[in-house]
């Protein structure tokens, strides 16, 4: 069955000799959150690998519901922490729908630069914890140089480098200082393609790099579809599905820009994949900073804001995949229910599913694949 | 050619082993934030020492994480005799500067604030009336502050 | 052996463990600092003028933590476990030369005496792993007494070629067939293999799984702490010494630097450049994976080392004053 995996104790039940449990618990020198893994080896093969969730649980979907709906945009940074705007966008564009909110038109401009360039972050985050969890320390450092640019950005526009609450219903907080615009811009087209550059001599081309991704964990679309995994995971299996353009929300529609798709399928794919999209969301911050009208950011909204009773399920597209946000509405101040479809749970359930059989080195190297962050997952 | 790749590889850390560091020598060297960076939550006041401060209670309303605390002045109701903020809890999503609308509170950069003992975290922008030390000092003016903000 | 002997022999002994202390105290504020330019900051500055002083700093904080002991460790190895590694490249410094007789014992089969001594450091890895009583540490021992076995092979096809060009394998003599051509110009492809087998033998990257941090918490000393850990550390810097040197004396002309005359401080320069050059690697290269790296071995290695013996052997043959 296309979704079967091997249970921990299993595999060796069957077998003659005995397989150890390894819990490669939460506290771990590895760079990818609190996740405890129960992994199953037999020698240095790993028979069954069982994820262990829950020790980032903070109940925020509770939360919500005790926060009136503009405290509530201050929680949804919290959910992926990697990537702050494409959360506090998906909860923006689930109240306008319910309240039927127009948006401002340059806060669109302004919402799809942010999440792209949040997108830009979470990569780069991403390529650090993949040459970590290679052996390599220097890509973590090197990577560190253009985010802190970006954060440096934030933190001017925005007031903070992680948790910005920026955007608001209709719109976002206020306007950005136009010469940090240009400045952005300027070395987005320079300095940052630099980088990218120094980062694939530095990993991408690497021999020894290569020969530990190249046909790993291989997954076809179909599996995918059926283990719900979705974002640069799916796409590194071919298939071209991205919720900005299937359904287009922000200037996504009137932007030039490609999906990023590998047919590949292994571990290699996603990596090329998740590096494309980076060049990618850079040439569309570009084009967003470039094409942005003037006008107002802010549209004009009651102080506190009660949305008519109702449920909406809206999904975007987040750096791991699509973030589906339900929200459930009795007509008061406060939501009466919040429910997030987090990609990142959907993705390491796949995890489980890709690493029986494959060598224990190779686990860490699935895995960064993944790209999970445990925020997400737990919430 | 096999190897290539590792050549590059080499000739990118090589060209960094020998070129300059970007580091910043903390504490020799001490960067100013943007006055946009929330990190410290101040009040403006005079330089008498009276704070701007018009106890609407927006502020704590508006805050999530019931980190301000007001007392007002029962005779006075535009008087707040304590304003106690607890840093412990703040997130410093800024809501409660946003919302003000006397446009009182304000963040400041003022980052270097670790301490050794918890209860510290917990501080007063106003005790018994008067400015602490922890407010902002601005120049008073002869126009009222400005008008509540419509917007949300 | 006589009153005078012995006295030479002791100073002997006491010279190579202040080059062993020496050595390491570099190498580790050297390491540090190389691998922090790499990374684009400037490593440690504030111990001592630049950092020198943090070896010290590094020594005295090691030797202030407590030397835990787990309860199902089997007390006996948990102590002889890091001797088991430390001693044999000790000995194995007694000897390298430094200038044409100038070791302890420059013996006849110097040569071979390194490779022996480098091939009882598995028995004390996996000593030191089987007595951790730590599935972690046992995982990562394993690894490391395959990966060196594995290769020693190669390395000692390697050096077999620079021997039948020396036609000795005392140490002293096969660099004083080295005055102007170094055995690396003539032995392109030994040289090569020595020096990636080498890293292998050191346990460094790309070939440092035994120790690999991100996967295995500390691979197989993971159940150390205070000075035992010092010595797990002091082991991974004195194995580099000894490869390093080898390398030089092996491959790199040792003493000889032509037209300069020779000296002892081109041993030194030499030796420094090659530890340079593998922490370079360290900061640029992922690890490899364990079934790559045995596969390279056997597959790769080994036959090249084998086509590097015959053509050595031909072009002896065909040119005599090869």
């Amino acid at each position: 069955m296309i979704g079967d995996y091997p249970r921990l104790g299993q595999a060796s039940a069957d077998g003659a000799t005995k397989s150890i449990v390894l819990n490669m618990g939460p506290q771990h020198p590895s760079m990818h959150g609190v996740l405890h893994l129960m992994v199953e080896l037999s020698g240095e093969t790993v028979l069954a690998c069982r994820p262990v969730i829950g020790y980032l649980h903070r109940g925020i979907e509770k939360l919500f519901e005790n926060r009136t709906y503009n405290q509530c945009i201050v929680l949804c940074d919290r959910l992926d922490y990697i990537s702050q705007y494409s959360n506090e966008w998906a909860f923006c564009r689930a109240v306008e729908k319910l309240a039927d909110i127009e948006v401002a038109k340059r806060a669109e401009w302004l919402r799809t630069m942010y999440a792209e360039l949040v997108r830009i972050t979470s990569h780069l985050l991403w390529w650090s914890s993949v040459g970590l969890d290679m052996g390599a320390w220097t890509p973590l450092i090197y990577a560190m140089v253009p985010r802190e640019h970006l954060f440096d950005f934030y933190e001017a526009t925005t007031g903070s480098r992680l948790m910005p609450n920026y955007l608001r219903f209709g719109g976002v907080k206020e306007d950005v200082d136009p010469a940090a615009l240009e400045e952005l811009h300027d070395w987005l087209g320079t300095e940052f393609f630099a980088h990218l550059d120094e980062f694939d001599g530095l990993l991408s081309g690497n021999e020894i790099f290569l020969s530990r991704q190249r046909g790993l964990a291989h997954m076809t679309t179909d599996q995918a579809v059926a283990w719900g995994v979705t974002g640069p995971m799916l796409r590194a299996t071919g298939c071209d599905r991205d919720l900005r353009k299937d359904t287009p929300y922000g200037v996504y529609d009137r932007l030039e820009w490609q999906t990023m798709t590998d047919a590949r399928g292994d571990a290699l794919a996603r990596y090329t994949v998740r590096m494309r999209e980076m060049r990618e969301s850079a040439n569309m911050a570009m084009q967003c900073i470039e094409r942005m009208p003037a006008g107002e950011v802010r549209t004009r909204l009651p102080k506190v804001l009660r949305p008519p009773a109702g449920e909406v399920y809206v999904r975007t597209e987040s750096t791991r995949g699509e973030l589906g946000i339900y929200l459930v509405s009795d007509g008061s101040v406060k939501p009466y229910r919040l429910r997030v479809h987090s990609p990142a749970f959907m993705n390491i359930s796949s995890l489980p599913r890709l690493v029986p059989g494959a060598h224990i080195n190779d686990f860490f190297a699935i895995f960064g694949g993944v790209d999970n962050v445990m925020a997400e997952i737990d919430r | 050619m096999f190897g290539s790749g590792l050549l590059k590889g080499l000739r990118i850390t090589g060209k960094r082993m020998v070129g300059p560091t970007k580091c910043d020598m903390y504490p020799y060297h001490r960067r100013t934030l943007p006055t946009k960076s929330r990190i410290f939550l101040a009040m403006r006041a005079t330089p008498d020492g009276k704070p701007l401060c018009r106890a609407c209670l927006t502020c704590q309303q508006n805050c999530p994480d019931h980190v301000i605390r007001i007392e007002r002045d029962p005779d006075d109701r535009e008087r707040a005799v304590s304003f106690t903020v607890d840093s412990g809890r703040c997130t410093f999503c800024g809501l409660c500067e946003e919302n003000c609308p006397y446009d009182v509170l304000v963040f400041t950069q003022d980052f270097e604030r670790a301490t050794f003992d918890r209860d510290t975290l917990v501080y007063k922008l106003i005790d018994d009336g008067m400015a602490t030390g922890a407010c902002v000092t601005v120049e008073p003016t002869d126009e009222p502050a400005g008008e509540a903000d419509a917007d949300g | 052996m006589s009153g005078h002997q012995f006295l030479v022999a002791l100073v002997w002994v006491l010279a190579l463990l202040v080059v062993m202390a020496l050595n390491i105290i570099f190498m580790d504020w050297y390491e540090r600092k190389l691998i922090g330019h790499i990374h684009l900051r400037p490593g440690p500055m504030h111990t001592g003028w630049h950092g020198l002083l943090q070896p010290f700093a590094d020594m005295l904080k090691m030797l202030g933590k407590e030397d835990i002991v787990p309860t199902g460790a089997d007390k006996l190895f948990f102590w002889i476990g890091p001797m088991v590694v430390v001693v044999p490249l000790f000995l194995a410094l007694t000897v390298l030369p430094v200038a044409p007789g100038a070791a302890l014992a420059d013996i006849n089969h110097g040569l071979f005496f390194v490779f022996a001594m480098q091939t009882i450091v598995p028995f004390g890895i996996t000593l030191i792993g089987w007595a951790g009583h730590n599935k972690w540490s046992l995982v990562g021992s394993l690894r490391a007494a395959a990966q060196l076995i594995t290769y020693e092979i190669p390395m000692l096809i390697a050096a077999l070629g620079v021997v039948m060009l020396a036609g000795s394998t005392r140490l002293t003599d096969i660099v004083q067939h080295q005055t102007v051509w170094w055995y690396a110009l003539k032995l392109p492809i030994g040289f090569a293999i020595f020096f990636v087998t080498g890293l292998a033998e050191m346990n460094r990257t790309p070939f440092d799984l035994p120790e690999a941090e991100s996967e295995l918490v500390a691979g197989y000393h993971t159940e150390y702490s205070g000075m035992k850990f010092g010595f797990a550390m002091m082991s991974e810097y004195n194995s580099m010494l000894v490869g390093s040197w080898l390398l030089v004396l092996l491959f790199l002309g040792g003493w000889n630097l032509w037209p300069l005359p020779p000296s002892p401080l081109w041993v030194v320069l030499k030796v420094y450049l090659v530890q340079s050059f593998i922490v370079w690697i360290r900061g640029t290269y992922p690890r490899m994976r364990l079934d790559d790296m045995m596969e390279m071995s056997w597959k790769y290695l080994i036959p090249a080392g084998l086509a590097n013996l015959l053509l050595v052997g031909v072009l002896g043959t065909v040119f005599p004053k090869f």
